[in-house]
């Protein structure tokens, strides 16, 4: 039900003229009683008689005191929506008027979209829409200033549709889409931006603006999210006499019975006085481990956390999180005004020379805490300092430790990485089972944007530049896709560095996430955002740009294009790797040489490219060199790890140890691997070629049988099943099964040509002309031909024939610049033709 | 002509509901916030001045200060000196927590007043500034 006219805040606006003028009564009230104390002072000074001055203060300072009690009943009632239950509570029945739901706010874009003798029933949701196109209003103005829409421009635009009252819709429609979004953003109450939210869907001119900017409901949802969640901040900031923000001032007197720490003072920092100066801040996500830690320090025997998780996941904050619970009373009452000191034991080491006297000055340290009562220890880092790597800083302090461990008079947190934990903590397990292990998982997306909406004020005022919804959004996706670290510390950084990017180019105030992509881009090397024209016209040429290196082959050259088309366009939807794609053939077909042109062309160099001998990997024991142990980096993940846009190049995969294929098994199918020390690689950046000539006597024999590729192909798979070689969930992984055929002679003679072709073009730097004849050619391939060899005696023929022949006659400077050359192809001698 | 005096009869009825409205927020509403501003005061003070923490520990050796005789010796002359260095730790600590505690019943009863005479004078309000008006009347009238 919609009654807009049987709700408090009609009332409201049908009265506000009456309260407008209050208001400046309230200020006139104000000036007259402050002039006329003035005056009856002034008076009294002057020795003359001020009684008739009197009854004038009282008079106007008894309106002034009514007008501020008009006003604040005005604004304290009138306009506030009293009802501080969830709209998702509220159970719909057809007695609800949800037009009582609406803000006041709302209510009066309402009534003054409403045409002359409407029945309020019924609006013009064009002119609804141009009423919200309000600059004076924060909300609407920071939901489309942060979309980068200007409000003027989109009133010029819907100046006429507003004026001919234009898609009239009932107004229930509007709300009950607008409860949708008020609903989803857990509000009491239906605002502002909820109504822009349905109107995005409902007014077909602004849909078609926002497809044409590719803004959607989501972001206006988001934003709305953000500016309610501010305006709610901003008000209880303001209501100094809260409890919540009387106890932020701390307390006096609640450390008087525990003891002094004079020695743990000196090697220490006081956490809780950092996070009191951090003021009060609204925690973000990770709730369920603070009240894991919570649990853990209260409960009866080892009272000892171990804060496990990847760095930048956020481990330290939820320790922030907990001392602000213990500072303002709102954690258990055990841990409610308990001290948290971080034993900086860096500083200790290097203050203290003997290793005795450290030792002996830690152990003091833990009797102090013990003694102190008060106390929670923390220690970050840990794994640094027990054992392992000795270096300078660094002590062994598990032998010190283990006696405390189990005392219940000290609580500790330590804070550890996942590869801290397997490789120092999990060997000792004395240590590992005095602590209760909270995990920290990375922050979902929703909760990063939340921080980053957080931090967007400060960058702000200390750039002195705007960003924009669209950049946020755009760190978010691309931080996640292409940044292997977790959220959210991943997403924060490029947030400043995007800040300080926009600023050295200082062209614009605003951040855009062309910025933000090209930050990203510095930082990892992969080409992001919108593809520019040069990179179209490669990617469309790219079999042309490939055949330039390799000869024939023109299925496995078109499948490759295509899945970094797809990739690069967006359009690709399946989890994994740019592209996945096993070679087969026999050796010298151009395997190597494709995955090499793709390196070369797609990511720049051939360095950009990871080769892996798969031969080397023919025992289980050979996995750890693979993917990393205690001891030593793995090839490939510490290398994609390095370089995340690559290609992978795993060269006679045949010949690796089935154990070694099933850990691809992973990386084919959803793109990333969990190294030998539990952290995550991430492939989706990465294209991965695998080559084998596993059954290439079956490919040259189907060839030499005239049969069709996908006859040579299916044959080929039966053997390589049949045979073991590998198993058919492992190829169906990959995104295509190549076949390279064995070369013919037209082919080599192309080939010849091509790497004639390069020798010519390097002696031509010389001003040497060369001249390649098709007798050359033909005796080049006679020669070097081979079916199972393919073209990789090509290169040795022309080395051995031309190459040692022409480097002679430069020894012997024979050929001088601007000669033309010849070789003749019956004895490879040179023929020279010098400049007169 | 019937339009004009419906328009004005909603109009006043608007009126009247928001008069009514008024009353109830003046001696219902408001009172009942400005109570909750009080009691907010009450429960802070008994937060800032740790109140559960130094009553548990009213007795407590002043910051755990306390001596301890050597094992296995007996000197009277220590022993007596260890007692009343402990004895006077705890007076320490009890008269620094007694004066805490002072404090606290100072600013609750403070607290408790200003609350109770605010909203004392604001139910009064109308009918003190009632008066005020009256009587300025009468002077300007003089």
């Amino acid at each position: 039900m919609f009654d807009f006219k049987n709700t408090k805040f009609y009332h409201g606006i049908i009265v506000e003229p009456f309260f407008k003028f209050n208001k400046s009564l309230k200020w006139f009230a104000f000036g007259v009683t402050a002039i006329s104390i003035a005056a009856y002072i002034f008076y009294a000074f002057a020795e003359t008689s001020n009684i008739k001055i009197l009854p004038i203060v009282f008079l106007f300072f008894s309106i002034l005191v009514a007008s501020l009690c008009f006003d604040s009943f005005f604004e304290n009632w009138m306009k506030t929506n009293k009802n501080k239950i969830k709209l998702s509570k509220i159970e719909d029945n057809e007695k609800i008027n949800w037009a009582e739901y609406l803000n006041f706010e709302s209510v009066k874009y309402f009534y003054s979209s409403f045409s002359i003798g409407s029945n309020a029933m019924t609006v013009s949701s064009s002119r609804l829409l141009y009423n919200l196109f309000d600059k004076k209003n924060k909300k609407t103005n920071f939901i489309f200033s942060r979309l980068l829409l200007d409000i003027d421009t989109l009133k010029d635009i819907f100046y006429e549709f507003s004026k001919r009252g234009d898609n009239v819709i009932e107004c229930e429609q509007i709300v009950e889409e607008a409860l949708k979004s008020a609903i989803k953003r857990n509000g009491a109450e239906i605002c502002e931006g909820d109504l822009i939210c349905a109107l995005s869907e409902l007014e077909p001119n602004f849909k078609k603006i926002l497809i044409d900017l590719q803004i959607k409901r989501d972001d206006f949802e988001n934003i709305n999210w953000w500016v309610e969640y501010l305006i709610k901040k901003e008000r209880s900031i303001k209501m100094f006499w809260e409890y919540e923000n009387l106890i932020r001032t701390g307390s006096v007197g609640g450390d008087w019975a525990c003891g002094w720490t004079p020695t743990l003072d000196e090697y220490s920092i006081d956490w809780t006085n950092v996070v009191r100066a951090m003021g009060y801040e609204e925690s973000v996500g990770h709730g369920e481990q603070v009240a894991i830690m919570e649990d853990s320090l209260t409960k009866r025997g080892n009272r000892n956390v171990l804060v496990v998780g990847e760095i930048g996941s956020g481990r330290k904050s939820i320790v922030y999180q907990l001392i602000r619970k213990s500072i303002y009373d709102m954690s258990l009452p055990e841990i409610n005004g308990k001290k948290f000191i971080q034993l900086n034991l860096t500083s200790l080491v290097s203050s203290i020379e003997s290793s005795e006297k450290v030792e002996s000055t830690l152990d003091q340290c833990f009797r102090e805490v013990i003694r102190a009562g008060n106390i929670i220890l923390i220690i970050d880092d840990l794994h640094e300092f027990l054992g392992g790597n000795q270096r300078t800083g660094i002590v062994d302090i598990s032998g010190i430790l283990i006696p405390y461990l189990n005392n219940p008079d000290l609580q500790l947190i330590c804070v550890t990485t996942y590869a801290g934990l397997h490789k120092q903590i999990e060997s000792k397990p004395a240590i590992l089972q005095s602590f209760v292990k909270v995990e920290v998982s990375e922050m979902s997306e929703d909760e990063t944007l939340l921080i980053l909406e957080g931090k967007v004020f400060s960058l702000e005022a200390q750039y002195k530049k705007f960003i924009s919804y669209q950049s946020l959004v755009e760190i978010l996706k691309t931080s996640a896709k292409y940044i292997s670290t977790p959220f959210p510390q991943k997403a924060i950084d490029l947030l400043e560095e995007s800040f300080s990017y926009s600023d050295t180019k200082g062209i614009s105030d605003i951040v855009e996430p062309e910025d933000v992509d090209f930050v990203i881009t510095k930082k990892t090397d992969i080409p992001i955002g919108s593809v520019n024209s040069q990179e179209k016209v490669l990617l469309l040429s790219m079999e042309e740009e490939l055949h330039k290196r390799v000869i024939s082959q023109d299925e496995a050259i078109k499948e490759i294009s295509s899945a970094l088309r797809r990739a690069r366009s967006g359009v690709q939807t399946r989890k994994g790797p740019m592209g996945t794609f096993l070679f087969l053939g026999p050796t010298g077909v151009g395997k190597t040489e494709t995955a090499k042109a793709v390196a070369a062309v797609y990511f720049g160099s051939e360095e950009k490219m990871i080769r892996i001998d798969m031969s080397e990997f023919q025992r289980t024991e050979d996995i750890p060199r693979l993917m990393g142990s205690e001891t030593q980096a793995g090839i490939l993940t510490t290398k994609v790890r390095e370089s995340p846009f690559s290609l992978i190049l795993l060269d006679e995969l045949e010949k690796a140890h089935p154990d070694v294929l099933n850990l691809f098994l992973q990386v084919l199918d959803e793109g990333y691997l969990n190294d030998n020390l539990g952290q995550k690689v991430s492939f989706v950046n990465t294209i991965i070629i695998a080559t084998s000539n596993a059954g290439y006597q079956i490919i040259l024999d189907s060839i030499r049988d005239n049969k069709s590729m996908e006859e040579v192909k299916e044959s080929l798979l039966d053997n390589i099943f049949q045979k073991g070689i590998f198993r058919p969930e492992f190829v169906n992984r990959f995104d295509g099964l190549v076949v390279f055929k064995p070369l013919t002679q037209n082919d080599l003679m192309q080939i010849a040509d091509l790497q004639l072709g390069k020798l010519k073009k390097k002696l031509m730097e010389k001003e040497i002309n060369f001249v390649v004849s098709e007798e050359l050619k033909q005796k080049i391939v006679e020669l070097s031909y081979d079916p199972i060899f393919g073209a990789r005696e090509m290169k040795r023929v022309i080395q051995e024939k031309v190459e040692d022949c022409l480097a002679r006659e430069f020894l012997a400077d024979s050929i001088k610049n601007g000669a033309t050359i010849e070789i003749k192809p019956n004895d490879f001698s040179l023929a020279i033709k010098n400049p007169q | 002509m019937i339009n004009i005096i419906i328009s004005i009869v909603i109009f006043l009825s608007i009126k009247m509901s928001i008069l009514l409205a008024y009353f109830y927020w003046h001696y219902l509403e408001r009172p009942k916030d400005l109570f909750l501003v009080m009691s907010n005061y009450v429960n802070f003070w008994v937060f800032f001045f740790s109140v559960n923490r130094v009553l548990k520990s009213l007795f407590a050796p002043w910051k755990k200060i306390e001596y301890a005789t050597e094992k296995n010796t007996f000197d009277i002359v220590a022993w007596l000196d260890v007692i009343f260095s402990n004895i006077f730790s705890r007076t320490i600590g009890f008269i620094m927590r007694l004066f805490l505690l002072c404090v606290f019943v100072i600013f609750e009863v403070l607290t408790m007043t200003i609350g109770i005479l605010s909203i004392t004078f604001w139910i009064l309000m109308p009918i003190i500034f009632g008066y005020l008006l009256f009587y300025i009347f009468f002077k300007i009238n003089v």
